[in-house]
């Protein structure tokens, strides 16, 4: 499983860099599409690769504090942009911290902690994801306000290793990707690259807001696609391909993604002070890239 | 190809220098460096040395800077071509005394100019040195972070314990109610659960 996953990861990452013509035809000749049968098993083992059931209710209901993830997720973004690492390696790292800070709560009152835990995530993201690691010194980038040795930082890293119970190789809505996308425009052969790179940013701007939480990974990869390549979910025919899927709620991710934002339509009794955050910091880290994908979506 | 040459003439020069002062040594009764002074003061003169001369050199000598340098490059030049013929074995006599002193003066000259030239490449090493020596040290202070916080070692041994101390928690409460709460799956054991 995971040999086999891995070659559609690397495409993926290369499909980011690169648009050339070479490029493509070496694509279409050297990495299939993930089968039906790779695209079920990652549906049923997605759940594992995600935060716990009550993680989103309790960050909304303010069991956990909400700050924790917006201060990590501000950090990534910016270290992400500053060492050029890709949305992949983004959405892996969102998706450790998310996953680690479901079952374990950090001292309160200690900043530090936060930031330690961030580096970690992103670290291990790194090495999953990128080709150039740069050591954990000068990993630490985008002038964080604590800094830390590489050992403390190793010794962090075990740990979310041990709560994630080593399950790196995470199932996240970039898995599913290319899938969808070659489903949808009925090619038999690689999507284009432009496409998949702009699904990428899409679903790498979806971990700045905890709305998204709610959705499976398929769920959110499949309105990704579908809002990308400009179908319109009340005419697009759910195929075979999105038998799995409901499509109310692929639809509701998709109405989401074109309002432009993480905006809650929940009725959680915070859902004002929700909305306000997850604007605020919306707009302060969006990337041009992502704007610009964002704003040719609506 | 013209230098070496020049060199080699030099050397053969020298050379045939040695078999005088072996003589010299062999008359009188000084010390090896006494008479390796007389020696070169005589020449340098151009005039047959005698003890009131030799006492009249030495003392214009310690006078002045500049021959004092030129008698220990002279002294140096000696003691060189000396070691050459003790090393080589080699012997001649006959020579003519005037022409011999007129290729003394040109190997002093030439002595003091190749000691010149060697002092000049030390001081452009040296210079090569302290412009490393300015790389380096700017190299380290672009390495060098700026100035940001770093928790205690203690404060980061708290924050492992505290960690870990979850997690032993968390291991009894799935182990006592059989129930995998990072997974959210029951697990064999005494309980039975039901999805509501």
């Amino acid at each position: 499983m995971a040999e086999f996953m891995e070659p559609n990861l690397v495409s993926n990452f290369d499909d980011e860099k690169s648009n050339s013509v070479d490029t493509r035809s070496i694509f279409q000749m050297g990495f299939p599409l993930e089968s039906e049968e790779i695209v079920r098993e990652m549906i049923e083992k997605e759940r594992q690769h995600s935060p716990r059931d009550d993680y989103l209710k309790r960050l909304r209901n303010g069991d956990l504090d909400f700050n924790v993830r917006i201060q990590a997720l501000g950090w990534i973004w910016k270290a992400c942009e500053e060492l050029q690492f890709g949305p992949l390696c983004i959405c892996l790292a969102m998706n450790y911290l998310d996953r680690f800070l479901s079952v374990h709560d950090l001292p309160s009152g200690k900043a530090w902690t936060v930031q330690l835990l961030a580096v970690a995530c992103l670290s291990l993201a790194a090495k999953i994801e990128e080709t150039n690691v740069p050591e954990l010194m000068q990993l630490q980038v985008g002038a964080p306000m604590f800094v830390f040795e590489a050992k403390s930082v190793q010794r962090m890293e075990l740990l979310v290793l041990n709560v994630l119970r080593w399950r790196l190789r995470a199932v996240t809505p970039c898995s599913y990707v290319r899938y969808f996308l070659s489903k949808i425009n009925g090619y038999d052969q690689e999507p284009h690259s432009r496409l998949v790179t702009r699904s990428l940013q899409v679903i790498a701007s979806t971990t700045k807001g905890i709305d998204f939480l709610e959705f499976r990974a398929s769920e959110i990869a499949a309105a990704v696609a579908l809002s990308v390549s400009g179908e319109h979910f009340d005419k697009f025919s759910f195929s075979s391909s999105f038998s799995s899927l409901e499509k109310e709620r692929v639809k509701k991710i998709g109405e989401m993604i074109e309002r432009d934002g993480s905006s809650s339509s929940s009725q959680t009794p915070n859902n004002t002070v929700l909305q306000f955050k997850s604007r605020r910091y919306s707009h302060s880290l969006s990337t041009a890239s992502v704007s610009s994908s964002l704003t040719s979506l609506s | 190809m013209s230098e070496r040459k020049r060199e080699l003439a030099e050397e053969a020069s020298s050379t045939s220098f040695s078999p005088l002062k072996k003589t010299k040594l062999n008359d009188s009764s000084d010390s090896s460096p006494d008479s390796h002074d007389v020696i070169v003061f005589a020449v340098s003169s151009s005039s047959v040395a005698s003890s009131a001369a030799l006492a009249s050199d030495e003392c214009s000598v310690t006078i002045g800077g500049e021959e004092s340098d030129q008698s220990s490059s002279i002294s140096s030049g000696c003691f060189t071509s000396e070691s050459k013929e003790i090393a080589k074995n080699s012997s001649s006599f006959g020579v003519d005394l005037e022409d011999h002193q007129i290729e003394t003066e040109t190997e002093t000259s030439t002595f003091i100019t190749s000691n010149f030239r060697k002092e000049t490449s030390p001081v452009s090493e040296g210079l090569g040195e302290t412009t490393t020596e300015m790389e380096s040290s700017s190299a380290t202070k672009r390495k060098q972070p700026g100035v940001r916080k770093t928790p205690t070692a203690a404060e980061i041994e708290d924050l492992f314990s505290e960690l870990e101390s979850q997690d032993d928690k968390k291991k009894q409460f799935i182990e006592k109610y059989n129930f995998d709460i990072v997974n959210d799956e029951p697990l064999e054991g005494r309980y039975k659960w039901d999805r509501l």
